[in-house]
């Protein structure tokens, strides 16, 4: 039964605030709005038929994030798009577009810094919980996202410069 | 503005934050394969729109009507989340800061002033006691380049959020909420089939939410006496 499911209520209530910010790194990650929306609700679906394995050893939210990343990562697989970045990051060498350098230049990172950066930015996610929705430790987030900055810095100064 | 913060202005640019857009929990109940607990899914769109119509002010209703004193609690930026700080940067569009100040909260709902170094104001409202503090927010257009608040011509503003279902594709008013003036103790949606939903006024707001899909087509503000003294057509 759905009512007197404590569980379920955080779950609906974790949908509805930050449902927005679930789609933005779905998009992120796997380019079309109609992909984003499909990988958002199945991650949730997938969480509510699994809510009782969850045993709250980290944020709720966090364990979300990790089945969205997990179903983003086969959404792609199974998709001929390199998601949003990939198609932002094609426009803007064809356009110079200002708002597709970052894209092109995210685009160029491995992709535990990609995700990293994701969920930094456009999940504004703490540490702790990218660490959860990674499945690392807090200090690799610390230094990936470090990587990446520096990455990022090089790549977008060497846009301006080159 | 250092390198984080130019990547955070960068990414926000490249793939906007889009608010309550394509939400469907029943959806997720049924891909999850649980039975479906309303018969409609909602599936599309939440636009804010300002109430627009004709306005009637009632010169009878004693008292003062509408005046509305924007002096507030301040509030410490350093408390705020890195986003709303963040839009804090965007309304100010290069002007800094000088003040924030909470200017009303009915406990469901909070505006605040925000006032830069140029001179210009802009008002934010968001959840009462929420992380983000500044669900939406607006700058001045008026001549004067004050914030949009309650006068005694217009003694209360609305900001109308309306959405669409697969089912009925019509925009309907879901959530209207604003600021009230002194002298305004109720307001009042009513739709065309004579209908009403009701909203008291605290800490000069009002927030009427969940509201069941019918056509409104007016909001009227009521003083402590039940007298109406102000409404405007609802054009969603």
């Amino acid at each position: 039964m759905v009512a007197n499911d404590p569980r379920m209520d955080e779950l609906e209530a974790l949908y509805r605030d930050r449902h927005s910010h679930f789609v933005r790194v779905a998009r992120a990650l796997v380019g079309s709005p109609e992909a984003a929306h499909d990988v958002v609700q199945d991650a949730f679906a997938a969480a509510v038929r699994s809510r009782h394995d969850f045993r709250g050893e980290g944020p709720l939210e966090a364990w979300l994030w990790r089945i969205l990343v997990n179903r983003a990562r086969a959404t792609s697989r199974e998709r001929p798009t390199a998601g949003l970045v990939g198609q932002e990051a094609a426009s803007a060498r064809r356009n110079g577009a200002h708002a597709g350098n970052v894209l092109a230049a995210v685009a160029a990172l491995p992709e535990r810094q990609r995700l990293a950066v994701f969920l930094r930015y456009y999940a504004d996610l703490d540490y702790r919980s990218i660490a959860a929705a990674l499945g690392v430790e807090v200090g690799t987030v610390s230094a990936t996202l470090h990587a990446a900055h520096a990455a990022l810095r090089r790549l977008l100064t060497e846009e301006v410069t080159g | 503005m250092s390198f984080e913060q130019l990547l955070e202005r960068q990414l926000e640019d490249a793939l906007p934050l889009q608010r309550e857009e394509g939400r469907d929990w029943d959806d997720v109940l049924e891909r999850a394969g649980h039975r479906r607990r309303r018969p409609r899914r909602w599936l599309v769109v939440a636009v804010v729109l300002v109430v627009l119509g004709v306005p009637s002010a009632y010169t009878a209703a004693p008292g003062v009507i509408g005046y509305f004193d924007d002096d507030g609690e301040p509030v410490d930026t350093a408390s705020l989340h890195r986003r709303d700080r963040f839009v804090i940067d965007r309304m100010g569009n290069g002007a800094a800061l000088v003040a924030l100040e909470e200017i009303g909260n009915d406990g469901r709902r909070a505006y605040y002033k925000l006032e830069y170094d140029d001179g210009k104001l802009c008002l934010a409202s968001g959840r009462a006691g929420a992380v983000l503090r500044f669900g939406q927010a607006e700058c001045a257009n008026a001549p004067d380049g004050r914030p949009v608040v309650p006068t005694p011509e217009r003694p209360i503003t609305a900001d109308v959020v309306v959405q669409a279902t697969r089912d009925d594709p019509t925009a309907r008013v879901w959530r209207v909420t604003g600021l009230a003036g002194e002298g305004v103790a109720r307001v009042v949606l009513r739709d065309d089939a004579g209908g009403e939903v009701a909203a008291d006024v605290h800490g000069n707001v009002y927030t009427l939410t969940d509201l069941p899909r019918r056509r409104y087509v007016e909001l009227v503000a009521y003083d402590a006496d039940g007298e109406p003294v102000y409404r405007e057509r609802v054009s969603p």
